[in-house]
């Protein structure tokens, strides 16, 4: 069943709590919705989605793309030329 | 006045700048005067820099002896705000993107550029591409020339309103469900949604990747094909891009005979949810198409009736994981906590608006362990069946035919409240994205004063065909370049 709470925190989703009522009945409806696919036959279909075909595959070298300064530069708290993250270890991790 | 100029087509514009009679200057200054008095109340734009473009537009007109053979030459080509433009804004009508600007171009306007085009600014779209409407945008609503007080459809309503509004001859879409073609039939212009892989998707914002297209809006068939032969081209950056096998030559394709092409008509578009009035509309247009030789039939493809349930699995499903890139870290604002899930939580929390927000939850949902069998396989089981009868529809038929819309363009808030009754305005469309083949949506004339589209629906890279139809069709109907309520409001 449709939990919002857990689904919002896989989501990292912080939902006001305002909203979360009429979010949580609203994606119910649109699953009540799709639900109806469930009674279409796909027992005789084979293969998945738009096509069989093997994805391309890169060759897998080295691209410039750009100077990397840029990139950093778009984020909105840099340290240098490094991303700036909240500290992703805790205490007892090391 | 500024209008004469900015409503000439591209193909117009390309006449009078070989006879020397308009500089790129004078093209975009007009183009720029006519946002100035129109966009105040239609809010086409998000982001544009006059300066800039005139800029652009002299270094044009010196390279005109290079660039004058060029299929886009000196065209002012308008770009919805989820293609990036390096050193331009790209929010995608997102809060989450506020201030996000991109350092590299999306391989179409790469495409334009080396076409001689004129990129004009960004068009304004529901958040990230989710929606019909543009009532989702972050930065309000673009509103309908035909009538300011009805959306311009969604999501590309942007770039429909400003080609409509005779701000630009051609912008760029890019279609989800319906995105390009919906908001076309709405606007009374022009709109085509490729086939999957012809348009490179290298620097569009990723809302579903396996359905995502981008396209051309405009408002004559020859611009439209005009636009395909600058950027569709093969692009190893996007692993999906295709070559046409069949060569490009999309202008050739317009004086193709018609006589004999063989039309299906699916029953499934003009029964229950089709308003009368559309479907009376759209039959009209296939008696037009009959006197011009071709033979249309009615017939069956009772799959397309699960499009819009396996797309709101489909489509949430690979939204939610595309845009988990958003996290505050790389791009736009980012919340001030100690904690890199909350910092992540908190930023998507407020950056994202509620529908983006049904979308993730709803995606996360169906892709989550105990339900990822029942609702994305079952989905992508369904995606195949759909597609293996439109393949087999087109053994027999040339091209298919439906309306666009179940209706004309709707008032706002009037489907706000249930996302069910929005999602419905695609009802007509999403079987293309599923399928990955291309549809053409031409306008057949209004009803109530309001713009009807008619979708012409191609087997995979039969993009010649509808347009060869499409020309004829408009040719013979009298329903090329509708004109819009607000270039007569004298108020204006």
């Amino acid at each position: 069943m449709f939990d919002i709470q857990k689904i919002a925190k896989l989501a990292r989703l912080n939902l006001k709590p305002e909203t979360e009522s009429e979010l949580s009945t609203q994606v119910k409806n649109i699953l009540g919705y799709v639900e109806a696919l469930q009674a279409v036959d796909t027992s005789t279909v084979e293969g998945y989605g738009l096509s069989d075909a093997s994805p391309h595959f890169r060759p897998d070298e080295p691209v410039e793309r750009g100077d990397p300064e840029l990139r950093v530069r778009i984020s909105a708290r840099t340290q240098g030329d490094l991303f700036f993250v909240p500290k992703v270890i805790g205490e007892g991790d090391a | 006045m500024p209008e004469a100029i900015s409503a000439l087509s591209a193909t117009e514009l390309r006449v009078a700048y070989r006879s020397g009679t308009l500089s790129v200057r004078e093209v975009a200054a007009a183009c720029l005067k006519q946002t100035e008095r129109l966009d105040p109340r239609i809010k086409a734009f998000l982001h544009i820099d006059p300066a800039a473009v005139l800029s652009r537009a002299v270094k044009l007109d010196e390279r005109r002896a290079e660039l004058i053979d060029s299929p886009l030459y000196g065209i002012p080509v308008a770009l919805k705000d989820n293609i990036s433009t390096a050193g331009t804004p790209t929010t995608c009508g997102s809060h989450i993107l506020e201030g996000y600007i991109p350092i590299y171009d999306a391989g179409v306007v790469e495409g334009l550029e080396r076409n001689g085009a004129l990129p004009f600014g960004k068009t304004n779209l529901d958040e990230f591409a989710m929606g019909s409407s543009t009532e989702n945008s972050a930065y309000g609503p673009t509103r309908n020339p035909w009538d300011t007080t009805r959306v311009p459809g969604g999501s590309s309503g942007g770039s429909a309103a400003a080609v409509s509004a005779r701000m630009v001859p051609i912008a760029l879409g890019s279609d989800t469900g319906g995105s390009i073609r919906q908001p076309a039939a709405l606007t009374g212009v022009i709109g085509l949604k490729c086939t999957y892989g012809l348009i490179s998707r290298y620097g569009l914002v990723a809302y579903a990747s396996s359905l995502d297209q981008i396209g051309p809006i405009a408002r004559s068939v020859e611009d439209i094909a005009l636009t395909l032969e600058a950027i569709a081209f093969n692009d190893p950056r996007d692993s999906t891009s295709l070559s046409d096998p069949r060569g490009g030559r999309y202008l050739n394709a317009l004086d193709r005979p018609v006589t004999g092409l063989r039309a299906g008509l699916p029953a499934e578009f003009f029964g229950e949810g089709i308003d009368p009035k559309m479907r009376t509309s759209v039959l009209e247009a296939v008696k037009t198409l009959e006197k011009l030789g071709i033979k249309v039939e009615e017939c069956s493809l009772p799959s397309l009736r699960h499009s819009l349930p396996a797309y709101y699995i489909l489509a949430p499903a690979e939204a939610s994981s595309n845009l988990a890139r958003f996290d505050g870290i790389r791009y736009g604002p980012s919340a001030d906590v100690p904690d890199i899930i909350e910092q992540y939580s908190a930023t998507r929390g407020s950056g994202f608006g509620a529908e983006t927000q049904r979308r993730i939850l709803l995606g996360t949902f169906v892709l989550s362990s105990g339900y990822y069998d029942a609702y994305y396989l079952k989905a992508m089981k369904v995606r195949r069946l759909i597609r293996n009868e439109l393949q087999k529809a087109f053994e027999k038929y040339d091209f298919l035919i439906s309306p666009t819309t179940p209706d004309t363009a709707f008032r706002f808030g009037e489907k706000t409240a249930d996302p069910l009754q929005m999602y419905l305005s695609d009802i007509c469309t999403i079987g293309a994205n599923l399928a990955g083949i291309p549809a053409l949506s031409i306008p057949c004339g209004l009803i109530e004063g309001l713009p009807a589209g008619m979708q012409l629906w191609g087997p995979h890279f039969g993009e010649r065909t509808l347009l060869g139809v499409a020309k004829s069709y408009l040719d013979a109907s009298g329903c090329n370049g509708l004109r819009p309520q607000i270039l007569k409001d004298g108020q204006l």
